[in-house]
């Protein structure tokens, strides 16, 4: 996969031969810039798509802008003006009833146009049940609203220190229909995004960090740990607003200098979810943010129901595969897309199949160097040569893939694995550790060329199982995968 | 996907520069300097002990006598001598540098390099004469980290070879798709060292692009820092690591890469859309010079760390002379910290800082509103309230119903739990504010022309708080009116000041103790011994505050 970009770095070092062979980004997906007006710094944040066809966009500078014609073939057709300037840096919005719902630092607010100029008049608070110092690492980002109305938050920690200074810092919380908040999660460290998989079950990623190995894609469960203890602090506060029922503070996490695997923690740690999805530092990207699923039924490709995560420092989006095996979720990541212009933040697919990604750069340098973009992103109809699942088995993975695949292009050497862990500690971030060279041979190819069955051996409990590709092709096309990598989480070994 | 890419190592002028022995002459010369250095050092250089301590280190082994490419490092510590810091010896290394010429400082390192296991060096007095001239400015002893840094950064690996770059005319506005443009100019650059030198004399808007051969000495994680003005971005083997793209003024982008031992390729993209021009790339990692970078450029990156200060300010004003403006944001000002403030720019250049927490005025400005650069710059931080004049004794909740008129004036209220940063055991007591139970803040409204009107709730009344001008037209003053939705409980009062006001001869008017003068209509005004202002409010009429500024 080459993105614009490296397409033209590679010249010249690459032979034009070799690069017909390679499967191309932009044969599958094209990025359209979506520009900012003459002067306008659009630093995104969230994305909405309004019942009207536009699409609002809140932004760090804590603006909202509105875009209309956004889904035009020429990006140039689309035509933004701004809503409001009156928020702090919001960075999610979410629309219901006429309303638009924006995640502030210090509030949920809803907010309408009622005189009909183009910009909000009336700005309402839903919430402000949630602390804020003037700590700038204090970011907030929301959902959209679930099928019961609710709208879930995730409120990082009071700076890179990772204190949490005031109610809620580290916690994800849940505010229903009528306004009220609820806590929701505890142990959140520094999030980049929040949102739904295809059940409406709530995710959130997390930076890799403090008390956090690698980054990943977490699964919000209610009344949950996530992992980083410090706002445990309020635990107090949460059972004195649930009339106790929140449940009690999790067992502190080990505080050696050593650390210790996330497995042994969970012994003795109740409430602690594991990762579904650990992103490996460096391997797949460095700070993974925005979360969104694929409604539009095919209109995006063969993607349907998986989840697409915006990554900020390699400005790409990853895709997710979940699955829920026994208690918790996990599945496997695998990189989508690359050369976006700036760090991507938010990332939303209309029901038309339009993808929709923006953010920035500033604070947190991104290979896309531009300080701000609004870009989005078509499929141009023609299915890319995928790894479409990644399916955990009791003694190895089922793939599955977006066309059949050539039998005759399958040796002994087609696939390998490294599998490998982070430490839970205390200090910032984890060496990859305990690592397992898995052998892995192909045990069955079905008929129709759409599946594969791979034995594994060991597969290893909590270990991320890094899949690599080389020289498989597809049957008809003979075209090698555009992605020839996966990484899977294992959280529990599938018994079936 | 990455590519690796397999080019010949006879390429790469992998093979380091040897080092000149030096003669027997020079040694000869450099002994007989050495006699001055033995009353520390030793005549075999091993050092001389002084009780259970020792004058000066032993030389043998010295790190400073094993420089593969140069002896910069060893001139230097000659010349300045090395900070005394710690009390293992006796003395610290004194400055030979009014005491030694250069052609004495040549002998003795042709000297101590021969005899005590280094890497022996046939100095030149020239080329001490070069470092001496390029370390005048330095007048004080070296600590040994920054003799070490040097030394590493001298014998640092050649990181580029087969330097080349192509030079494209057009006005870009972001990098373009070079490899569809001709270049009007190709060439290499001296001593593979990355510069904008050869197109000085361009005087027109310009890409380029430059191609090398990157040789990485070990495996590791290697930090670029690129700035320029106006975009760029670095590639490696065909991926962008760092991008700096866009029109913009010297700016850095930082990333780091992981790369393994052996050889890469790298490029680096660059246009100039006008005004200033800066290409500067830098590099540390491992196997390079510790924490100091090795520049590829003749120009320096910029520093470590962006500060505000240095932002061009963004200055924030109402769209006309006769409109408000409101932005959100958190404030630090006069010591006093304001999570949820809203500052209000208001004709006649003034301003309202006002508090979702107290629902109260903050503080007035006067002569400038916001400088928003420290917010929208970096990870953003609180923007600047750059009123010229700044008053703030109105603090407190805005309203309170007294059980007695003695009461103390309700302020945010606090709490404290105790807590340990990455430990079970609690260490320190943590306080923080909440909201006030008896208010809550239920948003607001703005006009055609941005004047806002808060409202919030007291006690099951929704108050209403506005904000606007009234008076002369070229220099209006602020009008305050607060309405109440309904009959508040007996002895309810709002605070007009947190300091008394002296009642002036026209009515309702009010001196305070800074440069505002007040004038209450709808309440009657009295001081407390607490001392502070209170206006008595039934809700019956609207309370209309002017703040007038003297």
């Amino acid at each position: 996969m080459k993105h614009f970009l490296s397409s033209l770095l590679s010249i010249g070092f690459l032979s034009s031969a070799l690069l017909a062979d390679e499967p191309k980004q932009e044969d599958y997906y094209t990025i359209t810039h979506l520009k900012a007006p003459e002067g306008a710094v659009i630093e995104g944040g969230g994305i909405e798509l309004l019942p009207d066809g536009r699409v609002a966009v809140c932004t760090r500078r804590g603006e909202i802008w509105m875009l209309e014609n956004p889904g035009a073939a020429d990006g140039k057709a689309a035509k933004w003006s701004l809503f409001t300037n009156q928020l702090h840096e919001p960075l999610s919005i979410a629309y219901r009833d006429g309303w638009l719902y924006a995640v502030q630092r210090a509030e949920l607010t809803r907010m309408k146009d009622t005189d009909g100029d183009g910009r909000a008049n009336v700005y309402e608070t839903v919430t402000d049940g949630w602390g804020s110092s003037i700590n700038y690492h204090e970011y907030n980002f929301g959902t959209r609203f679930d099928d019961e109305g609710n709208l879930y938050t995730v409120l990082c920690l009071t700076g890179s220190s990772g204190k949490a200074t005031n109610p809620f810092r580290g916690w994800s919380m849940r505010i229903d229909k009528d306004g009220t908040l609820h806590p929701w999660t505890s142990g959140i460290r520094s999030p980049g995004g929040i949102g739904f998989n295809k059940t409406k079950d709530v995710f959130y990623t997390d930076n890799q960090g403090l008390w956090n190995g690698s980054s990943s894609l977490k699964w919000l469960k209610e009344g949950s740990f996530q992992g980083n203890p410090n706002g445990n602090v309020w635990y107090e506060l949460a059972n004195k607003m649930t009339d106790g029922k929140f449940g009690p503070e999790p067992v502190f996490p080990p505080t050696g200098n050593d650390g210790v695997l996330l497995t042994e923690a969970m012994k003795n740690i109740e409430q602690l979810v594991p990762p579904a999805v650990v992103f490996p530092h460096k391997r797949i990207g460095n700070s993974p943010t925005g979360i969104e699923t694929d409604h539009s039924t095919g209109k995006f490709g063969p993607f349907a129901g998986q989840v697409f995560v915006g990554e900020q420092t390699h400005s790409k989006i990853h895709r997710v595969f979940l699955e829920k095996v026994g208690e918790f979720y996990q599945g496997a990541v695998f990189p989508f897309m690359d050369g976006f212009r700036t760090g991507n933040i938010a990332v939303r697919i209309s029901e038309n199949g339009q993808l929709y990604t923006n953010g920035s750069n500033r604070g947190w340098g991104a290979r896309g160097g531009k300080l701000f973009a609004m870009e989005r992103v078509d499929w141009t109809g023609k299915t890319p040569f995928e790894i479409h699942e990644m399916r955990a088995k009791p003694d190895g993975f089922t793939l599955t893939f977006t066309k059949p695949v050539d039998p005759a292009s399958v040796s002994e050497d087609t696939f390998s694995m490294e599998a490998f862990t982070y430490l839970y500690q205390k200090s910032y971030g984890s060496p990859e550790v305990e690592a397992v060279t898995p052998k892995v041979t192909v045990a069955s190819i079905a008929d129709d060329g759409k599946s594969l069955r791979l034995s594994v051996e060991p597969m290893t409990l909590g270990h991320v199982h890094a899949l690599k590709v080389d020289g498989l092709t597809a049957k008809e096309t003979k075209e090698t995968l555009l992605n020839p990598e996966a990484y899977y989480t294992l959280n529990t070994i599938a018994s079936e | 996907m990455r590519r690796h890419l397999f080019i010949p190592l006879a390429c790469l002028g992998l093979v380091p520069a040897l080092n000149a022995k030096p003669d027997d002459a020079a040694i000869e010369r450099g002994k007989a300097v050495y006699q001055s250095c033995i009353a520390c050092h030793g005549p075999d250089g091993k050092g001389v002990k002084a009780g259970t301590l020792e004058m000066a280190p032993t030389l043998h082994g010295s790190y400073y006598l094993k420089s593969e490419k140069g002896y910069k490092a060893l001139t230097a510590l000659l010349l300045k001598g090395i900070l005394k810091e710690d009390q293992k010896y006796v003395q610290a290394m004194l400055s030979l540098e009014a005491a030694l010429d250069d052609q004495q400082i040549a002998d003795l390192i042709a000297y101590v390099t021969s005899e005590f296991g280094g890497v022996p060096q046939a100095a030149s007095a020239k080329t001490v004469a070069a470092h001496r001239a390029s370390l005048k400015n330095v007048t004080s002893p070296y600590k040994r980290r920054n003799l070490t840094e040097m030394q590493m950064a001298e014998n640092a690996p050649k990181l580029l070879s087969n330097t080349s770059y192509k030079l494209y005319r057009g006005k870009f506005e972001e990098l373009p798709n070079f490899s569809q443009l001709t270049p009007i100019r190709e060439g290499k650059f001296a001593n593979d060292i990355i510069s904008l030198k050869p197109f000085e004399s361009f005087k027109e808007p310009f890409g380029l692009v430059v191609e090398a051969d990157l040789t990485i000495p070990r495996d590791g994680s290697f930090r670029f820092r690129l700035t320029s003005d106006d975009g760029s971005a670095l590639a490696i083997n065909g991926e962008t690591v760092v991008g700096n793209d866009g029109i913009h003024a010297e700016k850095t982008a930082t990333l780091s890469e992981d790369l393994s031992e052996g050889h890469h390729t790298l490029k680096l993209l660059y246009f100039d859309a006008g005004g200033n021009r800066k290409l500067a790339l830098g590099v540390n990692g491992p196997g390079l010079a510790g924490s100091i970078p090795i520049y590829l450029t003749d120009a320096k990156p910029a520093g470590k760390k962006e500060k505000s200060s240095n932002y061009d300010p963004i200055v924030l004003k109402p769209a006309s002379p006769d409109a408000a403006m409101v932005q959100r944001t958190y404030f630090s000002d006069a010591g006093k910290n304001l999570p949820r403030a809203f500052a209000i720019a208001l004709p006649g250049d003034q301003s309202v800082i006002w508090s979702a927490e107290t629902l109260n005025v903050e503080a007035l400005g006067k002569g400038g509103y916001l400088d928003a650069s420290p917010h929208w710059n970096g990870r953003g931080s609180a923007s600047k309230w750059i009123a010229e004049k700044k008053t703030g004794i109105f603090g407190g909740m805005a309203l309170q119903t007294l059980a007695t008129l003695d009461a103390s004036w309700n302020e945010l209220p606090t709490d404290s739990i105790a807590f340990a940063k990455d430990e079970p055991e609690p260490k320190e007591i943590l306080t923080y504010s909440h909201l006030h139970p008896d208010f809550q803040f239920l948003g607001y409204s703005v006009d055609a022309k941005d004047f806002p009107t808060f409202r919030y709730e007291y006690k099951g009344s929704v108050i209403t708080d506005s904000f606007g001008v009234a008076g002369d037209l070229k220099s209006p003053h602020i009008r305050r009116t607060v309405t109440f939705e309904k009959a508040l409980p007996e002895d309810t009062f709002f605070r007009v000041s947190s300091e008394p006001v002296t009642p002036k001869e026209q009515a309702n008017t009010f001196g305070t103790k800074s440069a505002i003068t007040l004038v209450v209509e709808g309440g009657e005004v009295s001081n407390r011994p607490a001392g502070d202002a209170l206006a008595r409010i039934d809700g019956s009429q609207p309370l209309i505050i002017d703040y007038i500024w003297k």
